[in-house]
């Protein structure tokens, strides 16, 4: 009994390290940020609680770059999902092509973002859509996310196909009551990273504008926070940072949530 | 195999870099041409002016001036400036107005100043805005 | 059917590596014409490209190893450790994970400032060595490793160390080098952090000499950006083969 008390508390000191940097890197700043959202001014440090939100919340700057945030999310990624789906239900007849293109498929995430950008830019001059964001991101992620859903398709055990067909089903049934539960935690998952990779994007964007104020379409909640860090606008930053923390927490939340939901 | 090729090549990319950063800016001074420079010489003019006679005499007076010989090339006057992070010397053509001519030597009116350096020596050709490794000795 | 799956690949494999093989070629153009003027205006003329390249080399193989030093350990100890809480802190690194890297980035340069490592190499490097993702990304596979072969080691010797050495690490192996690889990446890439919490510029790192192509003379800025990806290439051909198994990762729960 002494030993596995001994060993538990081993294993809860691995921890250790990797919660006190957390904490000391992470949790700390957090927690100050949030203390200068409710604070008036960097000298006087009056607590004025909501009223900086309310800023916020009005500014119509972080309004534009929260609707260009979530227009990212809310178009962008479906588009993603939807034609990396399409490419990998095309392509999962082919098992033995995947294997042999999957450098090729992986290689737009792994190649460094300054490397790229450039090559973009003198492709696509013409500034007055995000276009060249949202291809950059498709770009990007298409490649990765076929190649979690081939796998995920190829996984499917070829049995059950035939004990269901053998059983009568058409092909509409097969897909419905087999393929989409079984691939249902994969496309969940990749949908999750899309969206995660979405707010990444602004690295590309960033690079791509090679401004601080890119075109009004573009204009996402990362150059708002960039914006007011470099103006010393500490108040607009927290409750900006803030705001978007909260924003990430609801989206995973929500994302658990139905997976929890679907799992049943 | 594929392992072998890909340890050779990460070893020599990784190799040139490193003799690349230490040697890149020795190999670089060495294609500069060479050059001596110095501050210009200051040579003896003839000078006339009245005296409180109201007579004309004749003095000397020092002014600037450069060999004849180098107003073929052009005059070169040597500056520092910063190229991609790092201090470098070039040299500039300067248009010079030139005076008298006395012992082989000429004036200079305009052009440069006397804290100017000015190319004496060059080992290669030289063009406005050239780079140049600056003979110190 | 595979005549048609065959086209597809081709085009798509195509599609991806067009653009690398695009900036490839217009590192070797110079007006227009082939010639190297590109790569000779950078390697011998512009000489802080030096310093700038071996900082993110250093910058970047420093956090991964110390990333794989800190990882390991805590991957496995939320796998083995059993207490209260701990399916709402791993919850919480995964959320951290989420966090688009400016909500995390300004809170932390009033941290490094009160540390005094603005303008210093740990100013970049501790930040990053404590970044969640290869936490759960290796939580996840551990999750699948055989327990008997631990429990078996934990017959013979009590050391966490040697458990991890001998039982653990050979089979996340394929783990590791998918994190290794994630990880390495991601500081490679980083732009925002070396700009804002460095000064001098011979700290700075390649990614930001890019940025800042424009201030410097020649035409440097394309076989700047492909010497910058050579060394990404050669670790992604490195583990190329490794990668694959560990990227069905399946889900989150």
């Amino acid at each position: 009994m002494k030993k596995y008390l001994k060993w538990n508390t081993k294993c809860k000191l691995c921890l250790l390290p990797s919660l006190l940097g957390t904490v000391v890197f992470f949790v700390v700043p957090y927690l100050r940020v949030l203390y200068y959202s409710l604070i008036d001014n960097q000298f006087r440090r009056n607590l004025v609680w909501f009223d900086n939100y309310i800023k916020t919340l009005t500014n119509k700057y972080f309004l534009l770059s929260l609707k260009n945030s979530l227009l990212l999310i809310v178009i962008a990624v479906p588009i993603l999902m939807t034609l990396a789906l399409v490419i990998s239900l095309a392509l999962s007849y082919g098992i033995k092509w995947v294997r042999k293109t999957r450098f090729a498929f992986v290689l737009p995430m792994v190649i460094p973002t300054a490397s790229i950008v450039l090559i973009w830019r003198s492709v696509f001059t013409d500034s007055s859509t995000a276009l060249p964001i949202y291809l950059l991101f498709i770009w990007k992620n298409i490649g990765i996310c076929i190649v979690l859903l081939t796998a995920a398709f190829t996984s499917i055990e070829r049995s059950l196909f035939e004990a269901a067909r053998l059983d009568g089903a058409n092909s509409f049934i097969l897909h419905t009551k087999i393929t989409l539960p079984m691939i249902a935690p994969t496309v969940f998952f990749t949908a999750l990273l899309s969206i995660v990779n979405s707010f990444k994007i602004f690295k590309e964007s960033y690079l791509f504008y090679g401004t601080n104020y890119p075109p009004d379409h573009s204009y996402t909640l990362q150059y708002y926070m960039n914006n007011n860090f470099l103006k010393l606008d500490y108040q607009s930053l927290a409750t900006s940072a803030v705001l978007t923390s909260i924003l990430v927490f609801g989206i995973v939340m929500a994302g658990i949530f139905i997976q929890r939901r679907f799992d049943r | 195999m594929t392992k072998k090729i890909l340890i050779i090549v990460t070893t020599l990319f990784f190799a040139g870099m490193l003799f690349l950063t230490f040697f890149a800016e020795k190999i670089h001074e060495s294609s500069l041409p060479e050059v001596t420079a110095s501050r210009p010489e200051q040579r003896l003019f003839p000078y006339e002016y009245v005296d409180e006679n109201g007579e004309q005499q004749t003095g000397s007076i020092q002014k600037i001036a450069v060999p004849i010989t180098m107003l073929e090339d052009g005059v070169y006057a040597v500056y520092s400036a910063e190229k991609n992070g790092t201090k470098r010397d070039f040299v500039r053509l300067a248009p010079v107005q030139t005076g008298e001519e006395r012992d082989g030597y000429v004036e200079i009116v305009s052009g440069f100043m006397f804290s100017d350096r000015i190319v004496t020596e060059s080992a290669g050709e030289l063009y406005d805005g050239a780079e140049v490794r600056v003979d110190r000795s | 059917m595979r005549k048609m799956n065959a086209v597809i690949f081709t085009i798509l494999a195509l599609i991806f590596v067009l653009p690398v093989a695009a900036t490839v070629v217009m590192s070797f153009s110079s007006e227009g014409a082939p010639s190297l003027q590109g790569y000779a205006d950078l390697l011998f003329d512009c000489f802080v490209f030096y310093p700038m390249f071996w900082n993110s080399v250093l910058y970047a193989a420093a956090i991964t190893i110390v990333q794989l030093i800190v990882i390991i350990p805590c991957a496995f100890g939320f796998s083995q450790a059993k207490f209260r809480g701990k399916g709402a802190l791993f919850v919480f690194y995964t959320i951290l994970m989420m966090m688009p890297l400016q909500v995390t980035i300004l809170p932390n340069y009033i941290g490094l400032r009160d540390m005094g490592l603005i303008d210093h190499p740990l100013g970049i490097i501790l930040p990053m060595i404590f970044s969640p993702f290869g936490v759960v990304v290796m939580h996840q596979y551990m999750k699948n490793i055989d327990n008997s072969v631990i429990e078996a080691t934990r017959l013979e010797t009590n050391s966490i160390f040697r458990i991890l050495f001998i039982s653990v690490i050979p089979q996340i192996r394929v783990c590791i080098f998918a994190v290794v690889l994630f990880v390495f990446a991601d500081c490679w890439n980083m732009v925002e952090q070396p700009m804002l919490f460095l000064k001098d510029d011979s700290l700075k790192t390649l990614s930001v000499f890019i940025t800042n192509a424009q201030n410097y003379t020649g035409e440097v800025l394309f076989p700047a950006a492909v010497i910058f990806l050579i060394p990404m290439l050669i670790l992604y051909l490195f583990f190329n083969e490794n990668l694959e198994k560990g990227l069905t990762l399946g889900d989150l729960s």
